[in-house]
């Protein structure tokens, strides 16, 4: 008796099917019921259960990637490690909050409190604001709901006023010029939505042929999307003024994370080609083609099976990719002039290596890891984790999105 | 559309083959439908976190299985397992077929159905299985054969011809649930 005669055996086990009742509207509503009483239970401070299922916005790692190679240098003078200067801004997506941390003491300061749920961050090219993209309602102790971008004000660590983009946000990029956020509603609106940085204005939103799940920038503003598509998923530029999408580029495997390098020639696509194998891509921007995809092998962790959050960074000289697993606590560099990788680097704690950014000299590397709430420097001269720096409460939700303001 | 709508919408499209799945696990549409909507509030609740989408099936299908088990758990002293068929069959042409194998569905433990259902219906691999039960992928394979022998063994009985090679049910292996067994 083969699988397919098993499947078949099943399938007249089901016979003729009664009429199915309101399902979705019920459960609509039990849902509801059952988020507020969850909602309850953690105001009071009882014991409730969390399921961490983050998803790492690959447009905020991206952006990050993107900055000019010629500010930054890779190594550092011999010695021990020296903690970058700067801020790192760490994203909980279900506290609905933005937690700094200073670099240089490695401490964490008080979260800056959002509207909504925050899903994805990135850092204007002057490094003075950053923009949140929100969706829907957080589950943090004072619960707010907002589908909207939100800046907010690096110098003074303060939220702005929220501008309503009346969808849920998937991903958010902020052009060259500082000018111009770039939204991707991903389904069901498929839309992309700009929004004047001068005036703080939405423009109409501009509905895409396809349903987008991420948009990353180049360097010189050039964007990308990829779409769902029945089969697999594609990658391929999308102009911003009119929504158009290029000629696509089919990805293997489902896409986690993509970043550019900072010359604007490579972009690189973390993908879980099956439940136990992540590859990561190396798509030629200019002929749009795709390279022979690189085989991180990894343990094979059946749990990934549910689609644990990938994220990656390039180091600001374009030499090394990093790739957070957060089916467990590790970062696996790549060396990208040979497309190999290298030893992963075990950071310890519960797995949930949600979402890396790279200081901008290069030095170090920040990990965020929500279930251990924490955020572990990895000394990237050296290839060796320092002490994590722990971050206040974690909340239901993941850590996902990092980003570090000089 | 706010994240209601949007899961309303998620719901909708997913509830049928969720209920066929349900169904596979109790033999009952009523419960299968009850089973349903229990387990999309429960993915309501994680809605935002699992928002990419071809990850939110599997993760509804998880928590079917996981709903399906504790509601078991919780009920295993009122119930007692039968060899009755849940259901008088409603098809013309496969009537015989339908009431054998709902019949056998019937006489497994919860976690050697379950099995069945995740990876002949659902086409988990026997990985997955073991990821969702939280059991060994040995575990799962042997409680996959010892539910295929025991269907074998009844199938090759009630239909003649079907599988002339199927070994008898006194040859077959224990179907044995390690967690209460």
């Amino acid at each position: 008796m083969d699988e397919t005669s098993v499947r078949a055996l099943l399938e007249t086990a089901i016979g003729d099917e009664p009429p199915i009742g309101p399902v979705a509207r019920s459960s609509l509503r039990a849902g509801i019921r059952l988020r507020r009483r969850a909602r309850i239970r953690r105001a009071a401070g009882g014991a409730a259960v969390v399921i961490v299922f983050a998803v790492v916005i690959p447009a905020a790692i991206g952006t990050l990637a993107n900055t000019p190679a010629s500010r930054h240098h890779a190594t550092r003078p011999p010695g021990p490690w020296v903690p970058p200067n700067g801020t790192a801004y760490v994203m909980n997506s279900g506290g609905g909050t933005v937690t700094p941390i200073d670099l240089a003491t490695s401490t964490a300061g008080k979260p800056i409190i959002v509207s909504g749920e925050p899903v994805a961050m990135t850092i204007a090219p002057d490094r003075k604001t950053a923009y949140v993209a929100s969706s829907a309602t957080n589950s943090g102790p004072e619960p707010t709901s907002a589908q909207a971008v939100q800046p907010i004000d690096l110098t003074t660590n303060t939220a702005g006023k929220p501008i309503d983009l009346q969808s849920p946000a998937d991903a958010i990029v902020v052009s060259p010029d500082g000018k111009t956020a770039y939204i991707i509603n991903g389904f069901p609106s498929r839309t992309l939505t700009r929004v004047d940085l001068a005036t703080n204005t939405p423009g109409k939103p501009i509905t895409l042929s396809g349903a987008p799940e991420t948009i990353t920038m180049a360097a010189d503003g050039t964007a990308y999307v990829t779409i769902q598509t029945a089969t697999a998923y594609d990658f391929m530029p999308i102009d911003l003024a009119t929504g158009k999408l290029g000629k696509p580029l089919k990805l293997s495997g489902q896409p986690g994370a993509i970043a550019i390098s900072p010359d604007g020639s490579t972009a690189y696509a973390a993908s879980q080609s099956s439940s136990t194998v992540i590859t990561v891509t190396p798509i030629n921007l200019t002929a749009s083609t795709a390279g022979k995809p690189i085989n991180l092998g990894g343990k094979p962790e059946p749990t990934n099976y549910y689609g644990e959050p990938l994220a990656i960074a390039i180091t600001p000289d374009g030499k090394t990719a990093y790739l957070a697993n957060g089916a467990s606590s590790t970062v696996t560099p790549i060396n990208l002039a040979t497309n190999t990788p290298g030893k992963p680097i075990n950071l310890g704690g519960k797995p949930g290596a949600d979402a890396i950014a790279i200081s901008p000299d290069g030095t170090t590397a920040y990990v965020a890891n929500q279930p251990s709430s924490t955020v572990t420097p990895i000394d990237l001269a050296a290839g060796t984790p320092e002490k994590p720096i722990k971050i206040g409460h974690g909340w239901d939700s993941g850590f996902e999105a990092i980003v570090i303001a000089p | 559309m706010t994240s209601g709508e949007e899961f309303a919408e998620f719901a909708e499209a997913a509830s049928p083959q969720l209920r066929r799945t349900a169904f596979l696990l109790c033999g009952n549409w009523h419960t299968a439908e009850d089973l349903v909507q229990t387990t999309l509030a429960k993915v309501f609740v994680s809605w935002r976190k699992i928002r990419r989408r071809d990850a939110v099936r599997a993760y509804a299908a998880r928590t079917l299985v996981n709903t399906y088990l504790a509601d078991k758990r919780s009920k295993r002293s009122a119930e007692i397992p039968t060899d009755r068929f849940p259901e008088r069959p409603v098809e013309p042409h496969a009537p015989e077929t339908r009431m054998v194998v709902l019949g056998v569905l019937a006489t497994l433990p919860p976690r050697a159905r379950t099995v069945v259902v995740l990876r002949y219906w659902e086409d988990l691999s026997v990985e997955q299985v073991a990821a969702v039960l939280g059991c060994s992928p040995g575990n799962v394979k042997s409680l996959a054969a010892g539910a295929l022998g025991k269907l074998r063994a009844v199938l090759g009985e009630a239909l003649t011809g079907y599988d002339p090679a199927g070994r008898r049910p006194e040859e077959q292996p224990e179907v044995r649930d390690t967690r209460h067994g």
